[in-house]
């Protein structure tokens, strides 16, 4: 890929763009929201969603992958909204192999749905979670890397003492892959970033509570996530940060967030640099309040 | 100052320190938190308040602002019933150094005698929440105070944003001009991206303020005044009260993600000459631990 081309597709998307979602919700609460908003911009013919993946999480791969899986489902029954389950795809069953990445339902569907994409029309990839899928996608069929732009949240800051995050290092070898392959790849930084998209139980159950009744089920389920957490039995109200709501955002509202092209950094526990490498986007600030304000406004209307 | 000395210095503080609050307390609504913050982190025997400084604000006629921004302080003062404090007020400069040559008042007089008292251990924080001219003068008619305080100044941008323009810093150029090449051992903690992010909501400080004293009634009705003067209808508004970190960072510095860097040059943008001495620079504050300790002290009757 020429670089003028990677610039090119790095432009800010201009919406409503195609979108393949890879999410890790089983241990995390803030993928439960950005699912759930992302459905509901779809919904709304604001985005088209091309792929729901399931990412893997916690220590067992495959174990972890189909508990994110049941968590999709259960946010498209939530929303009752059937049609998405036929394009939800297991992801993982083990971390990545650069020389015989496994070929999962997910990796499938990206390199599908990547095919049916042009360097001028790309379908994005919202990471939300590991690089897995993404990484064993683009080692499998390198073509399509001029057909997809990946938007990942995960890192931290090119300032920050370390690039120690966990969508970054569940693993490692694919986060590395994906940062030398050149595909076109916007970062969305946790720190000092994604960490800002701050709440509160209090502010949620405000902006949450007067909803239509045909969101009852999923508002319930996003408020009692939140003010949760993973126990069911502790109601732990307070401030929390819905972090992967950043990822849905950018395709939507790119004008709400600041970015710039740098230099690809080189991945590893501290950024490196090597100024003859390929360009990406990066993200500085996201516009908190716009963004809530959007969600608010899909997970209730 | 040996850089050594100055290193020293930069250390985070530890202890007991002494402050003075140098504040623009009626241009916004976040000075106010502050003042109450800290006499209450004061009555608590947790700092020793030495002084609150009324500094000039930009406008047609700053010497005006500077005696609302001195009503204020009393205001806070009369509303925390901590009137003992108000011999510790003082009126600032009332002319900017851009726009007169460096002349004494009283909050510069009570600077360079605080500063100067052998009797304290330590250095004197000096944290400064408005813009630079009371600080800038009393260094300029007594430098030997440089070698005694730590200036924590909210101002500024991170390095890596795209300029330095920002209120407090750039209020009166000539202070922070001054002040950036004075050598004075300075902890900045920026706006954007990182004291900006000090956020709340009305929904969060009616829950953990509403109807517990006199202080919490003022600070919640000048954030509703200051919301209706400014919102608008079914917008998402959250509230950044960034100058509370001023504080926050004496009392609990761990709460700072913090680093050295080479002081930068002021300009519109940060120019960088690596010869130069060197400074704290905050990257991010964790707000929840920080507004946790502000509800908790000033909600107490």
């Amino acid at each position: 890929m020429t670089e003028s081309k990677r610039v090119e597709m790095l432009e800010l998307p201009r919406g409503p763009v195609s979108v393949i979602i890879d999410t890790d919700p089983h241990l995390e609460t803030d993928d439960h929201y950005a699912l759930a908003y992302a459905i509901c911009a779809a919904e709304l013919g604001e985005m088209k969603i091309e792929g729901l993946h399931a990412d893997f999480s916690g220590k067992e791969v495959e174990e972890g992958m189909l508990k994110n899986y049941d968590c999709v489902i259960n946010i498209i029954d939530l929303l009752n909204v059937p049609k998405y389950k036929e394009i939800t795809f297991h992801g993982p069953t083990r971390k990545f192999d650069k020389e015989n990445p496994e070929v999962t339902d997910a990796v499938k569907n990206m390199i599908r749905v990547a095919n049916n994409h042009t360097s001028e029309d790309p379908v994005y990839v919202l990471g939300i979670g590991g690089g897995t899928t993404i990484a064993s996608a683009l080692a499998a069929a390198p073509e399509i890397a001029e057909k997809m732009v990946i938007v990942w949240l995960g890192g931290n800051s090119m300032h920050w003492h370390s690039s120690m995050e966990c969508n970054f290092w569940r693993d490692s070898s694919a986060t590395e892959f994906i940062f030398d392959c050149g595909v076109p790849l916007v970062m969305i930084p946790a720190w000092n970033v994604t960490i800002q998209l701050k709440t509160s139980s209090y502010e949620l159950d405000h902006y949450m509570k007067n909803r239509v009744p045909e969101k009852d089920a999923i508002c319930e389920f996003l408020l009692n996530r939140f003010n949760r957490g993973f126990d069911p039995t502790k109601v732990a109200k307070g401030s929390g940060t819905i972090y992967d709501i950043g990822g849905i955002g950018y395709v939507l509202h790119p004008e709400w967030y600041v970015t710039r092209l740098m230099v690809t950094p080189v991945f590893q526990y501290h950024w490196a640099s090597n100024p003859q490498r390929h360009m990406m986007r990066i993200c500085d600030h996201i516009n908190r309040d716009a963004l809530y304000m959007d969600v608010f406004n899909k997970l209730t209307k | 100052m040996t850089e050594s000395q100055r290193v020293e210095k930069l250390e985070p503080p530890h202890g007991k320190v002494s402050i003075i609050v140098d504040t623009d307390a009626a241009c916004e609504v976040d000075d106010q938190f502050a003042i109450a913050y800290a006499v209450r982190a004061a009555e608590a025997g947790e700092l020793v308040l030495e002084g609150l400084h009324a500094s000039l604000s930009s406008g047609e006629d700053t010497a005006e602002k500077l005696e609302r921004n001195y009503q204020e302080i009393l205001t806070v003062l009369d509303h925390l019933h901590s009137p003992e404090y108000k011999a510790k007020t003082f009126r600032g400069c009332p002319q900017k150094l851009t726009e007169a040559p460096a002349a004494m008042s009283d909050a510069v007089k009570n600077l360079i005698e605080v500063a100067n008292d052998e009797a304290r251990e330590g250095p004197l924080y000096v944290v400064a929440i408005g813009g630079g001219t009371n600080i800038a003068t009393a260094m300029m008619l007594a430098p030997e105070i440089k070698e005694k305080i730590v200036l924590v100044w909210l101002a500024g941008n991170s390095l890596h944003w795209n300029s330095t323009m920002e209120w407090n810093l750039h209020m009166d150029t000539a202070a922070s001009e001054y002040i950036f090449n004075s050598g004075v051992p300075m902890v900045l903690m920026p706006a954007w991206n990182v004291i900006v992010e000090m956020r709340t909501t009305i929904f969060e400080l009616e829950h953990y303020l509403k109807d517990k004293n006199d202080i919490c009634d003022y600070l919640l009705k000048i954030v509703h005044d200051f919301h209706d003067k400014h919102k608008i209808e079914g917008v998402v508004w959250s509230k950044t009260i960034g100058d509370i970190a001023g504080i926050a960072y004496v009392l609990h510095p761990g709460s700072f993600e913090t680093r050295l860097v080479t002081t930068p040059v002021f300009g519109y943008y940060w120019g960088s000459n690596p010869q130069r001495p060197l400074m704290r620079i905050c990257d991010s504050v964790k707000r929840d631990p920080v507004f946790m300790d502000l509800f908790s002290k000033i909600s107490k009757n």
